[in-house]
């Protein structure tokens, strides 16, 4: 399978929150790569890192953070070595975001029109009529009906998915490379959820936009994505690609996040679940992070793995496969 | 549990809640338009649907916290409507709620053993020393550490909290729980954790479920019965395996063809447009507007619900759909 040249590479980011004893390392070690017109799913649940991940790429992170990284490269650009007006530049324009609130994203004492030609201002310098034009062009594109109409609309006017959509308009409207997609409907119902995935996917298919969809829907990504990564409080735990993470997860983490939703319970009254929790910051065990909750630790998890290769990825565990794992655990 | 016992019956609930006024046109909401079911002991009842159907409305006249515009309500065999104050008192320990959010339905200014408590402070004469001990039981059988009596919600994760909550709702022995959202604010692996919690309760117990959720691989997990909710009127209600193996509503097959499925989807149908305002209903049916199947007829007659199949479904035209 011939694999398009990467857009994004991302190698072993760190980003930590404050200084010292209580400095929090929200991101340990977190490597992707998303290829032109693809895309990518980041899964894991609350805290695992997976937003402030790509905040910290599109640079939407206090002060207080420390980012580190061995490489960030987007479209050939070293992402670290830019000044911050470089960054800007890029920011908004190649790559851009869209948020799982949108309701509260969107600025509630501007019309939709002001807050699109802003975008459409500051990267493409449109003003007047032609930033109007491509204004109603854009809401058109993202199926709102009477676009002309809804341009002199506030926030509050609109719904939780037409919000959703204005916002969309808004993170196309420079024709980025890359749209980053942040739980985009999870705040929405089910059947305008289905709505803004069929418009997003119809978008990124037509525009070859590489997309990276952050969520905690195992079954958007079956439907969406072509590669994942897993993360577990931080670190990438897993990265492989769909089918192949549904069918052969490595890693006892992904294989507990499979078993945990009910669809794959298999009949069974009781689903399988990890015991406890996700570790908080400042009781994080030694060695594997997953260890304390894991049914395959043993003596050799007290020493933190290093990824390695997997089947169809990579895996950051003590054995490439559960099968392997699971042989170790008998011997 | 040898006879079965219809622990819940309504009929043709409903609930209006009157707005606008003071200068302002006054209009009606009808949030809750004649809802009628049974549940059984020990059975879970799902009701599936968007937010503005009236799934938390049905669950405020169920569990007594409001008192339906008309209809009737008979928990255990007694009927609710124009009971007394004292009896509705009695009739409500029968009852019990878990919340959507864990984080927001415990007190974060009392300590867990006094909010597990206070319900058999009002409803019972027990000592505090018993009360204490039944406290402590019951958090055992929930999950939780007898050390943790002593603490505050804000030392529990979201897990855990639900955990308390849903010990809080079990404190009486109540012979029904209504449940609205409980697992919508969890990761999907604490998820699994407390709907393993849910059903070992049910088992031990025999308490029967009233199960909002507007996930669907969660309710097909637990349901034994479905109720599917569309702007205050059930469309299809029945058991759980038959609808899931062919729903015949065309609002309940867009909802289980829009849920992202890890597999093939069988069936597949959209929805355009988003819901009306329930202000403004529609005439006739009121999923007119956005289904495929719409006919000049069905903008006039509203669908009653009638028998098919094995369950009930409230569509004009379903000896044309269901095929």
């Amino acid at each position: 399978m011939e694999r398009k040249p990467a857009l994004l590479t991302i190698e072993n980011l760190q980003v930590v929150f404050g200084q010292g004893a209580r400095a929090f390392r929200a991101v340990d070690s977190v490597s992707l790569n998303v290829a032109a017109g693809e895309v990518l799913a980041v899964v894991g649940e609350s805290g695992s890192g997976k937003s402030v991940s790509m905040m910290a790429l599109m640079g939407l992170l206090p002060n207080s953070a420390t980012i580190q990284a061995e490489k960030m490269v987007f479209d050939g650009k070293d992402m670290l070595k830019l000044s911050a007006r470089e960054k800007r530049k890029i920011i908004g324009k190649d790559i851009s975001m869209i948020f799982q609130d949108a309701m509260s994203s969107l600025n509630p004492s501007f019309t939709i029109e002001m807050q699109i030609t802003e975008v459409l201002k500051t990267h493409l310098g449109l003003k007047g009529a032609a930033a109007k034009a491509r204004a109603v062009e854009l809401l058109e594109l993202v199926e709102i009906p009477d676009a002309k109409g809804r341009l002199k609309s506030y926030p509050h006017q609109l719904s939780g998915g037409m919000s959703q959509r204005v916002m969309i308009a808004m993170a196309l409207a420079c024709e980025p490379k890359l749209l980053i997609a942040d739980e985009p409907t999870t705040a929405l119902d089910v059947t305008v959820q289905a709505q803004i995935m069929d418009l997003l996917h119809r978008l990124q298919q037509e525009r070859e936009m590489a997309m990276i969809l952050i969520t905690h829907d195992l079954g958007l990504v079956a439907q969406h994505a072509k590669d994942v990564v897993v993360m577990y409080a931080g670190q990438v735990v897993e990265s492989s690609s769909v089918p192949h993470i549904f069918e052969a997860p490595a890693h006892p983490y992904t294989e507990a996040l499979l078993q945990s939703i009910p669809e794959f319970g298999q009949g069974g009254r009781r689903l399988r679940s990890l015991p406890g929790v996700v570790p908080s910051q400042y009781d994080r065990p030694a060695g594997c992070l997953l260890s304390p909750r894991c049914p395959y630790a043993r003596e050799a998890c007290q020493q933190p793995p290093a990824m390695r290769d997997s089947r169809f990825g990579k895996v950051r565990c003590i054995a490439s496969s559960l099968d392997e794992l699971r042989a170790k655990g008998a011997a | 549990m040898s006879e079965v016992k219809t622990v819940l019956q309504a009929r043709e609930l409903t609930r209006f809640y009157p707005v606008g006024g003071m200068g302002k046109e006054k209009k009606v909401v009808k949030a809750l338009n004649g809802v009628s079911f049974e549940l059984q002991a020990g059975k879970t009842l799902a009701v599936v649907g968007e937010s503005g159907c009236g799934k938390s409305t049905l669950a405020r006249q169920l569990t007594l916290i409001e008192t339906p515009t008309t209809g009737s309500l008979a928990i255990n065999g007694t009927e609710t409507v124009n009971l007394s104050r004292s009896a509705l008192k009695q009739m409500r320990t029968e009852i019990q709620m878990v919340f959507q959010n864990p984080y927001a339905s415990l007190n974060p200014r009392q300590t867990i053993a006094a909010q597990l408590m206070e319900p058999l402070a009002i409803h019972t004469k027990l000592s505090k020393k018993e009360r204490y001990d039944k406290a402590v039981e019951m958090m055992k059988t929930v999950g939780l550490r007898p050390e943790h009596s002593s603490r505050y919600p804000h030392m529990f994760s979201g897990g855990q909290r639900q955990r308390i909550a849903l010990a809080r709702a079990m404190m009486l022995n109540p012979k029904i729980v209504v449940a609205d959202e409980p697992t919508s604010a969890l990761d999907v692996s604490i998820q699994a954790q407390v709907l393993n919690l849910f059903m070992d309760l049910q088992e031990q117990y025999g308490t029967a479920y009233v199960f909002i959720s507007h996930n669907l691989s969660v309710v097909e997990h637990v349901a034994d019965d479905i109720m599917v909710m569309y702007l205050g009127r059930a469309v299809e209600h029945g058991d759980s395996k038959t609808i899931f193996a062919k729903p015949l509503h065309p609002y309940t097959q867009a909802l289980l063809s829009a849920a992202p499925s890890l597999k093939e989807q069988k069936v597949q149908l959209k929805l355009s447009g988003e819901l009306p305002s329930p202000l403004n209903l529609p005439s006739g049916c009121a999923l007119h507007q956005r289904c495929p199947h719409a006919q000049p007829r069905c903008t006039q007659e509203v669908p009653e619900l009638r028998e098919w199949q094995g369950r009930k479904v409230a569509c004009l035209r379903l000896e044309e759909i269901a095929v």
